[in-house]
């Protein structure tokens, strides 16, 4: 199989703050992976509800690289079918930064309930059955029909067990692109985890797999927590996993791009420096990409369409009754039935629970850190703890930081804790979520100046004495402080 | 007092006294893009979709400290 793809070379998947690292002259990076929803706003009251913000893109253009797109957030393992605003909104991402391809998750992030759609917030594993290949063929293949350029999706984490009467990973992958006739995005960080938390073994997976199909791979770190190894995107890329690059990259006839993967919070902890070298190192793999591949030993089963469908699948189960019971579980919902039953007992469930914990807090503290640092500030942390388990625990995950930030502002409202100024703060977090959204200037009524509470609250403290008076606090916009690529960061 | 240069949009609804001061916040204290605790404070990525994977983020942990180390640096 042929795909008339560029030829881009190692990237790394676009988060702020690489800036430093991205200049002309960087010899390293050939191209950046855009995940637009992490940049994208969504404001329910615009013609166009998912937006790239026009600041952002231009920060993007003058970035020398050539782009791909990585959608996140609608996973295409499942029942789900993603809405046409956030489609025509990633077809408008995908033209405006000219990418030649676009990648997407063999995950689950939306389930139903009761006619509600729910997002996971946490990539979630597919049903690996036939009915499920069948499903997540279909759904992969009405979106990428609607895309103006070529689609590959994601092999996934999976921090369950395997499950009997279940394909095995490598099965149920090269079943679904064959079906979708879709490109691979192989995250051999991914498989190694899930080899590392007892699923199928690295070698058996990929010798599943159609390799003709894949046309980028993904690299990135991870820790050990309580025995599990998490894809955490945290920094080093395990030598294993260099050492299986090398092995399987002369075996990939048609691989275009190898994108290493870091979060923007590790960045100060491993370094732009170790990012750098990091990228060197894998550059001199992807020089070597064309070695005599007789140098490896490497046994690929039968083609998947060769291949007689297995007896002993249990195929009685339904992918929706699979997304439900999963999703409901992951996220603290009251399930119960046979399934919800099963899946309870695996250590995987709570495991996912708490990195889903994790999200929702971090989007809450980074985004509105002004309110939380003051309940920090007034109380401790854990008071704070409090409130967002509290909260996480009564609600289900929103897609965008704003919803998730407006939920917990409004949550507070109604619990009303005896904390000063949190009144006032909580006003002023809704009104600067609405500033950026809006991109208009918001005005609030302070008894006192507002000023001296809010430097004191981001420097640690609180003041003693604020001036009395009428104020009425001006909030701008973001786009006023984006006036160059110099600007972003840190003041 | 400095006039807005942009349409404004007012939270609230209750008519200002005769004195009131109007003020601006600098956007680097609007949204928390001054240097705290050595994490990264950018604007690009507020607000935007929480799930992009299957890791483990630590942006509560970082932030939690804070309530320990009254230098902000990071343990």
């Amino acid at each position: 199989m042929d795909f008339p793809l560029p030829e881009l070379g190692v990237g790394i998947v676009y988060v702020p703050g690489l800036e430093p690292i991205l200049e002309p002259t960087s010899t390293c990076i050939d191209f950046l992976e855009i995940e637009p929803q992490t940049l994208w706003q969504f404001h329910s009251g615009r013609k166009t509800s998912h937006f790239l913000p026009d600041y952002t893109l231009r920060h993007l253009r003058a970035l020398p690289q050539r782009k791909l797109i990585h959608s996140v957030g609608n996973g295409l393992g499942g029942t789900y079918q993603p809405d046409t605003t956030f489609i025509s909104a990633l077809i408008d991402t995908i033209q405006a930064l000219d990418a030649p391809w676009a990648s997407e998750h063999l995950s689950v992030t939306q389930f139903k309930d009761r006619q509600k759609v729910y997002h996971t917030g946490f990539m979630l594993p597919p049903l690996q059955t036939y009915a499920g290949v069948k499903v997540a063929a279909e759904t992969i293949r009405n979106f990428s029909r609607q895309l103006p350029v070529p689609l590959a999706i994601e092999t996934g984490v999976n921090y369950l067990q395997p499950r009997s009467g279940e394909l095995s990973d490598g099965e149920f992958v090269a079943a679904t692109v064959e079906a979708a006739d879709c490109g691979i995005l192989l995250d051999l960080h991914n498989i190694w985890t899930n080899q590392q938390n007892g699923r199928q073994p690295v070698k058996e997976f990929l010798a599943c797999l159609p390799l003709d199909r894949v046309w980028e791979v993904h690299l990135g770190g991870g820790f050990e927590h309580e025995g599990y190894w998490l894809d955490a995107h945290s920094g080093a890329v395990p030598e294993a996993v260099l050492s299986l690059t090398e092995q399987i990259l002369p075996l990939l006839p048609n691989i275009k791009a190898i994108t290493y993967e870091i979060f923007s919070s590790y960045i100060p902890l491993f370094g732009l420096d170790a990012i750098h070298s990091q990228l060197q190192e894998i550059q001199s793999l992807w020089q070597k990409r064309h070695s005599d591949r007789q140098k490896y030993h490497f046994k690929q089963t039968l083609h998947q369409s060769e291949m007689t469908p297995r007896q002993d699948i249990d195929n009685s189960l339904e992918p929706d009754e699979w997304e439900t019971t999963l999703g409901e579980l992951v996220t603290n919902g009251n399930i119960s039935g046979r399934l919800a039953d099963k899946l309870s007992e695996d250590p995987g469930i709570k495991l996912m629970q708490k990195l889903i914990w994790k999200f929702r807090a971090g989007a809450i503290v980074k985004n509105i850190g002004t309110l939380t640092r003051l309940i920090m500030i007034h109380s401790n942390s854990t008071t704070l703890e409090q409130f967002l388990d509290e909260y996480i625990k009564k609600t289900k995950p929103q897609t965008y930081a704003s919803d998730e930030c407006n939920g917990f502002l409004t949550f507070l409202v109604k619990k009303a804790p005896a904390i000063p100024y949190l009144q006032d703060i909580l006003r002023y977090e809704q009104a600067t979520i609405e500033a950026q959204l809006s991109q208009e200037p918001q005005l609030i009524q302070f008894s006192y100046d507002p000023r001296t509470l809010l430097e004191g609250i981001l420097n640690g403290s609180l003041p003693d004495n604020i001036e009395q008076g009428s104020y009425e606090l001006e909030i701008p916009p973001v786009s006023m402080a984006m006036d160059g690529p110099s600007q972003v960061g840190m003041s | 007092m400095e006039r807005p240069q942009n349409k404004t949009v007012a939270i609230d609804t209750v008519p200002l006294p005769e004195r009131t001061i109007r003020v601006r916040l600098p956007t680097s204290v609007a949204y928390n893009l001054k240097s705290f605790q050595k994490v990264q404070a950018t604007i690009l990525d507020r607000l935007g979709c929480t799930a992009c994977c299957s890791g483990w983020d630590i942006r509560y942990d970082v932030i939690r400290s804070f309530a320990f180390d009254e230098k902000l640096n990071l343990k």
